[in-house]
């Protein structure tokens, strides 16, 4: 007897690592979101650009150094090219400040003017990259593009029992240590991150800046530090984490990013703006919702489902394709802003400026 | 004698091409409290946060005991290592930081240990009501509580200087004269050098060893507070006291 | 005095937003003058597609610009509205029969509605949640429009359900109007021209050995090619709608209607606290926008006769952020001159002949940084596709830090024509007044009023 038509320790894993992915991605626009108060568009083209220093990063080193034959020590080390995904990043994210950003906080530019320009900024890098790297995907996952750890971490969790169990379904789990080390990286970096902001001098001190410029500056704090720090650690935080994704995609291309901005937003506002831990239950939420959808969306438009009974009872029915299990993260975001605008997690902020 | 803790000299500042203020020389000393009164739009805001380094300075200089710190920023301001107290007249809390978080941000130059716990116990001992919400968000707390945790930040790291940017303007009136009295508390029995600028102009000048009065971004007259109440034009102009029989004739 | 120094402040201001508009618009008339010249063969029908693409967008732009320049209102779902105006009006011609014109009224009410919905959250949230939230309902429309496939999708010619919308509308009216009007007899004037304007890149060419003009291109070349009737109809009705459109909107700024939602833009607090509804002009205005968006949709579909639902991505939205924020917030002609230069600065730079000339490959063999770019393992090749899109980012940050205002900057509210209604005499009172009062120190002024009660008492 099969319990369910469906597979669902497959859903389930890709759930997983769709919540990994998030919750990683999350933090730095959750970070400048807090801190500077404008929505960074610019955070989709972090994510690109740290894709690609990764994937840079493992193409000097194969040059560079020959004699790592094997290839798993060095050339093609997880963190090897996380950190020169951060780095990178991290640099790009200060640049934006000291160039841009930092010009327009000085005359009192309005939010909008921010937000504009983190589109031009985003137009710029994505362009840029593609220019640089090329336009067309590039392959991520395959061949000797694997990343590697430096120690032996490969027990693939595969559950032969449950597998082979017609109960749970014919496909096996397709989550993989690596994923698994990955989703685990996520959740400690938004644990170290939450403490970070929440107990230590440095993240008091960014809070009081995101409270008021003038009065964290007659605090003995030097507030234009204190921004670039942000946009280095938020980007290269993003940057890290998109290294990993990388690391787990079959392909990538240089519109990654921006198709992952708008689910990214949907995190950070359900989750709370300025609430990490936040993020991490949002992304769960986001993440099983769209993979619950795709399921029930599925199941619907099988032969003889519910979609082909409203087809025969009323003469008439509307598609319910599986690919609107995209649209999830929009409605529940659409749907968060009117009802609760600041969040799970999210402290009680004006989200009602106007009248 | 008693040696000058704040010093401006000749300072000319304002915002963009508006100049606001027009050379104004001021200081304060020691175990003093100094108050600028003056009319609305006299500059008496612009004057301190050009002192402090939030307003641009044209040309002129600061001094603080003897640093030069003239066109200096905030924060280097605070860092030259003479305790400085600054208490602005809107936006004077972090809201979004807790109370105790609030104050460690006016320790924020120095160490969190054993003084900063000793500072704290201190300061609850002075604000009794702060203590019982150390754990609260500051955007909970009433106006006069606010008023109370600014204060509260700017004496944390025990300050030689404290400038206060009208601490009566948004609260009650009982609670506002409970305010200066502290104020003149805080002067007499921790010898802080206190410079105040205030709308309540007579009660504070009563209160107060010296007073400045300005008028569009220059000192119309200065001297003892008690000179200065006793004038008759400034009684009239910027008291609110009128002679009687003028108003009969 | 005053008035003379402040004329004076005006007039260098002009020049200077002069300056910087030709800045802008030499070099890219520059960049479509030479694709046209050497990279085009069917002119004609060039510029012809230029022309409507610009008015396209520029609707689209004037009823951005209504919402973001003139109201406050960061909506970044417009895409969404020029979904829902193609969509409808295509479908419901192409597919249900209804007449053209109805089927485009059915599209411009849908969007309106559409609209009215959207306002009502505008109420509750702050501006930057508003334009996420915008965004997030744009993509919906755009993943619905995208998969439905019993009512959305249309059946190819080739028998196959597809999401790619053919728009019958264009099919006939293309059909209809095939009649080809022939361009040579303005050759022999154009080549002319072209003779004069060809001589300093001809000197150029000879002084520095560059091949600017390709080697086989002659100017007697040069033709206009042909253009169909059809297409210079689509022009006059496209100009038709676009001057009533911009005529709407002045109407709207220039009227206290648009004073009013200008002070919102500005604060809107004070605004209620004289006792308007601000609501009311919110729902009001974003209604409008969403139909004239609607209308730019009818017109995308009908210029572009076949699309689909992958067009209507939020780049398109953010395209017209540049449009009007280059051109200038709050005043249509603002967003015309930005959407003109930026289309035909995009336009030229998918031409062949500029893609071939204005491209760089830098890789290992490249002389001196060879070594280094073979080190980094990096082959940039410079391409004009990208390559434009790097340079709009530029010019919108530019414009952004240096030129916040835009190329033409929104008027200011004129007080002139209320003066006018005063006789002189009391216009030069209140002249003497005012003049009077600034004259005054503070001091003098306190002194007056000090004065004023002991003079009622006299």
């Amino acid at each position: 007897m099969v319990l369910f038509s469906f597979d669902i320790f497959s859903h389930t894993g890709l759930a997983l690592i769709y919540a990994g992915t998030l919750i990683i991605l999350t933090i730095g626009l959750n970070m400048v979101y807090s801190v500077l108060k404008f929505s960074n568009f610019a955070h989709a083209e972090f994510v690109t650009a740290g894709m690609f220093m990764s994937w840079w990063v493992l193409q000097i080193l194969t040059f560079a150094i020959p004699w790592d034959t094997t290839g798993e020590h060095l050339i093609n080390n997880l963190f090897i090219q996380a950190t020169f995904a951060f780095v990178m990043v991290g640099i790009i994210g200060v640049l934006g400040e000291v160039l841009v950003y930092g010009r327009l906080r000085s005359f009192d530019a309005s939010s909008r003017s921010f937000t504009v320009a983190s589109i031009g900024i985003g137009l710029i890098i994505r362009n840029f990259l593609a220019m640089i790297f090329g336009n067309f995907p590039q392959h991520g996952l395959g061949g000797t593009s694997t990343p590697s750890l430096p120690f032996n971490l490969n027990f693939d969790i595969k559950l032969q029992f449950i597998r082979r169990h017609p109960i749970f379904g014919s496909q096996g789990i397709f989550i993989t240590s690596f994923q698994l080390l990955i989703i685990i990286i996520s959740i400690l970096t938004v644990v170290v991150i939450d403490y970070v902001f929440k107990k230590t001098k440095f993240g008091i001190a960014m809070r009081a800046t995101s409270d008021s410029f003038e009065l964290a500056d007659v605090c003995g704090i030097n507030t234009k530090r204190i921004i670039l720090y942000t946009w280095f650690l938020a980007a290269g935080i993003t940057g890290m984490g998109a290294s990993f994704v990388r690391a787990t995609q079959a392909r990538f291309s240089s519109l990654d990013g921006f198709f992952l901005l708008l689910p990214i937003f949907t995190v950070v506002i359900l989750g709370g703006v300025g609430s990490f831990r936040g993020g991490i239950v949002a992304a769960f939420i986001i993440a099983f919702s769209r993979e619950i959808a795709l399921i029930v969306l599925t199941e619907i438009q099988k032969p003889n489902g519910l979609e082909d009974t409203i087809e025969q009872t009323l003469g008439f029915t509307v598609t319910f394709a599986p690919a609107y299990a995209d649209a999830i993260a929009f409605v529940v975001l659409i749907i968060v802003l009117l009802v609760r605008p600041q969040g799970i997690y999210g402290s009680v902020e004006a989200t009602r400026a106007r009248v | 004698m008693s040696q000058t803790v704040l010093r401006g000299v000749n300072i000319v500042s304002g915002y963009g091409k508006l100049q606001v203020i027009n050379g104004i020389d001021i200081h304060v000393n020691e175990n003093e409290l100094v108050t600028i009164i003056g009319p609305n739009g006299s500059g008496k805001s612009t004057l301190i946060k050009t002192m402090i380094g939030l307003v641009k300075m044209f040309s002129g200089q600061v001094f603080l005991r003897d640093h030069d710190v003239s066109h200096l920023q905030p924060h280097e301001i605070i860092r030259t290592g003479i305790p400085l107290g600054y208490v602005p007249q809107l936006a004077n809390v972090f809201p979004s930081l807790t109370v105790e978080e609030n104050m460690k941000m006016g320790f924020y130059t120095k160490k969190w240990d054993a003084d900063y716990s000793k500072n704290i116990d201190k300061m609850v001992a002075l604000f009794p009501i702060l203590g019982e919400r150390m754990d609260q968000k500051a955007s909970l707390l009433s106006g006069g509580e606010r008023q109370m945790l600014a204060l509260a930040r700017a004496l944390m790291p025990e300050p030689d200087m404290l400038i206060l940017d009208e601490p009566t303007a948004a609260i009650q009136p009982n609670i506002a004269e409970e305010m200066l009295q502290l104020i003149v508390t805080l002067k007499k029995e921790l010898g802080i050098a206190i410079l105040l600028v205030e709308q309540r102009a007579r009660r504070s000048l009563e209160l107060s060893d010296r007073g400045y009065v300005l008028v569009t971004g220059e000192v119309a007259a200065t001297g003892p507070a008690s000179e200065l109440l006793a004038e008759d034009k400034i009684r009239k102009l910027y008291l609110g006291v009128r002679d009687r029989n003028e108003n009969n004739t | 005095m005053k008035k003379n120094s402040e004329s004076v402040g005006n007039l260098v201001e002009g020049r200077s937003e002069l300056y910087i508009g030709l800045a802008l618009a030499v070099p890219i008339l520059i960049l479509y003058l030479y694709a046209f010249l050497f990279g085009i063969d069917i002119r004609g029908t060039w510029i012809v597609g230029t022309l409507t693409t610009i008015m396209v967008f520029f609707v689209g732009a004037i009823s951005l610009d209504l919402e973001v320049g003139s109201m406050g209102l960061p909506n970044f779902g417009k895409v969404g509205f020029f979904a829902i105006g193609a969509y409808t009006s295509t479908l419901l011609y192409s597919e249900w029969g209804v007449p053209f014109p109805i089927a485009v009224l059915l599209a411009l009410l849908l969007s309106a509605v559409v609209g009215y919905f959207i306002s009502i959250p505008t109420v509750k949230l702050r501006a930057d949640y508003f334009a996420i939230m915008t965004i997030a309902g744009g993509e919906i429309i755009r993943l619905m429009l995208a998969y439905e496939k019993r009512w959305l999708w249309v059946l190819s010619p080739a028998g196959t359900n597809t999401q790619v919308i053919t728009n019958k509308f264009k099919i006939q009216f293309t059909g209809f109007f095939d009649q080809v009007i022939d361009l040579t007899p303005f050759n022999g004037v154009t080549i002319l021209i072209i003779r004069i304007i060809i001589i300093p890149i001809e000197l150029f060419d000879s002084l520095l050995g560059s091949n600017l003009i390709p080697a086989g291109w002659k100017v007697t070349d040069f033709t206009w090619g042909n253009v169909f009737l059809w297409e210079i109809l689509l022009v006059g009705v496209f100009l038709l709608i676009s001057l009533l459109t911009y005529w709407l909107v002045q109407q709207i700024r220039k009227s206290p209607y648009g004073r009013t939602i200008r002070a919102i833009r500005e604060d809107d607090i004070t605004v209620t606290s004289v006792g308007k509804d601000v609501a009311r002009f919110r729902w009001q205005i974003t209604t409008v926008a969403a139909l004239l968006a609607g209308l730019a949709g009818v017109m995308y579909a009908t210029t572009f006769g076949a699309f689909e639902a992958a067009e209507f991505r939020p780049a398109l939205t953010f395209q017209l952020y540049m449009f009007i924020i280059i051109g200038g917030l709050g005043n249509s002609k603002g967003a015309f001159a930005g959407t003109a230069l930026v289309t035909m600065f995009l336009r030229a730079g998918q031409v062949d002949a500029v893609k071939e000339n204005f491209s760089f490959y830098f890789g290992p063999d490249t002389p001196l940084l060879g070594p280094i770019l073979e080190f980094l393992q990096l082959d940039v090749f410079i391409n004009p596709f990208n390559l434009r899109f790097v340079i709009l980012g530029i010019i919108l940050v530019l414009f952004l830090l240096f030129k916040p205002a835009g190329l033409i900057r929104e008027p200011k509210t004129d007080n002139e024509k209320y003066l006018k209604l005063l006789t002189t005499e009391e216009r030069e009172d209140s002249d003497l007044a005012v003049s009077r009062r600034q004259s005054l120190t503070e001091r003098e002024r306190i002194d007056e009023e000090d004065k004023a009660p002991a003079k009622e008492g006299a």
